[in-house]
């Protein structure tokens, strides 16, 4: 199977069986807790995987081959596997992984997290002035050089 | 450093390049300087290069400026040895190379039971301390280092293996971010470093880059002096950081795969048997090849360097306009 790490990458060629062994895998990195989707409810197997390789078409070929080398083994055994056996494939698993979940915007609502944003701070407000004017009451402080 | 592929960052392919360009300069980009040449007297000549297709080529020039830091420089101008030049070039005292300092760099990080939204804003210094940069006589090591405070990134910094190597997944991953992400503050630990010949920019015997050019070869070792010191400011840290109301705190020293800043490897002075470039960054042995980088520094600061880099930068640039009828070039 060819699969190209260039940029654009036409992300159908993952093909269905790779989506689903990610889904299993995905959903024992981080599964569903109380007040959290698990990953697979959030699309990491789906459309996030698809804008995950959009942005970093280079992980292509390492979700492949850890699929490849460990759909035959249980999601827990090809963990194991993986992290002992080909680190970089798990590592760019457990960015794929994580890279979909926390750019679901429903995922990032659920932790309070808006990415960045204007923030005007101001100063008269919001800095001790006190702590300055030691700073400034205490006068400059240079070392004499050694005249060289 | 690099750029940005939207153009949001003031780097110098925006703040520089474009005028520099209009001006007449020729850019050549992503060729591979191999050496600086040099005539029967002396004098710098250009230099050679390689293109990514593999062509080779020379660029001639009256003056030759060296920016390629305190393992680019170093590098560049000991594979230009020669016969005329045996141990490299501008290397009659014996130092190019050698010298070479980084910043010994720890991190500290508190976690806090607030959401301070500790995420806000880009990784970097959003407060400085300099309480414990000056040496003390009272205390077992020579010099300080400069504290910064950082934000501690998104969600996705807070789920990845930290480069402590924590790695959560499973059931505990959730409470692992939500612990982490915006409860989190870091002090970065900038270390000076003592300059030290042993700790040197070589040339590797054997391994060259896929251009063929010669590869570096860097001895390093990690003084006691710094460590005493990181191990010293990592404790103030703490103390600060539980002051502070930290429940717990992680810590890093030495920290791996950071970009400790690259200096001294070219050094500055008035003599040139103790040194390799005159206070205008002018190399002694060659008087019309300058060094603008961070290898021109002869003590390492605890501090960012880039700005004394570009100041340093301008006051020779400044200086070489000012005397330009002076100066020595190829006839």
């Amino acid at each position: 199977m060819h699969v190209s790490d260039k940029a654009g990458a036409d992300t159908t060629t993952v093909p269905s069986d790779c989506r689903q062994w990610l889904s299993s895998i995905a959903d024992m990195l981080i599964p569903a807790s109380a007040t959290m989707p698990a990953a697979t409810a959030a699309g990491v197997a789906g459309d996030q995987l698809d804008l995950v390789l959009k942005a970093r078409p280079d992980l292509l070929h390492h979700l492949i081959r850890g699929w490849s080398t460990t759909c035959g083994s249980s999601p827990s055994e090809s963990l194991d596997d993986l992290r002992q056996l080909d680190p970089e494939s798990y590592q760019a698993i457990c960015l794929i992984v994580a890279g979909g979940y926390y750019t679901n915007t429903a995922v990032r609502e659920l932790l309070g997290y808006t990415g960045q944003q204007p923030h005007v701070v101001q100063i008269a407000d919001d800095i001790d002035e006190d702590l300055l004017m030691r700073v400034v009451e205490r006068g400059p402080r240079y070392r004499p050089d050694s005249g060289e | 450093m690099q750029g940005c592929p939207e153009g949001a960052k003031a780097s110098t392919d925006l703040t520089h390049w474009p005028a520099a360009v209009a001006k007449g300069v020729r850019l050549v980009t992503e060729a591979r300087v191999s050496r600086v040449l040099v005539s029967r007297q002396g004098l710098a000549t250009g230099a050679e290069f390689v293109r990514p297709d593999g062509t080779w080529d020379v660029a001639h020039a009256g003056l030759v400026i060296l920016a390629g830091n305190a393992i680019g420089t170093p590098r560049i101008l000991l594979n230009s040895a020669s016969p005329q030049h045996p141990d490299g070039l501008a290397n009659s005292s014996g130092l190019v190379g050698r010298r070479l300092m980084v910043h010994p760099f720890a991190n500290v990080m508190g976690y806090f039971d607030d959401d301070m939204a500790s995420w806000q804003g880009h990784v970097g210094a959003k407060i400085a301390s300099y309480e414990f940069y000056e040496t003390d006589p009272d205390r077992d090591f020579v010099r300080g280092a400069k504290w910064s405070l950082a934000p501690t990134g998104g969600p996705l910094n807070a789920a990845l293996p930290t480069r402590a190597g924590e790695d959560v997944w499973g059931e505990a991953h959730h409470d692992h971010v939500r612990r982490h992400l915006g409860r989190t503050i870091s002090w970065g630990i900038f270390g000076e470093d003592l300059p030290d010949e042993a700790n040197a920019v070589g040339i590797d015997s054997a391994l060259t880059d896929s251009s063929g050019i010669p590869a570096p070869k860097i001895t390093y070792r990690v003084s006691d002096n710094s460590r005493r010191l990181l191990d010293f400011h990592i404790e103030r840290a703490i103390e600060s950081l539980k002051t502070a109301g930290a429940y717990d705190i992680a810590t890093e020293s030495l920290m791996r795969y950071s970009g400790w800043h690259l200096l001294g490897t070219a050094k500055m002075g008035n003599d040139p048997r103790t040194s390799v470039v005159d206070q205008y960054g002018r190399c002694h042995d060659v008087p019309n090849l300058y060094i603008v980088d961070g290898s021109v520094f002869v003590t390492s600061g605890g501090v960012n360097p880039t700005s004394t880099i570009a100041a340093l930068a301008l006051r020779s640039t400044e200086h070489l306009i000012a005397h330009r009828r002076q100066q020595q070039v190829p006839a």
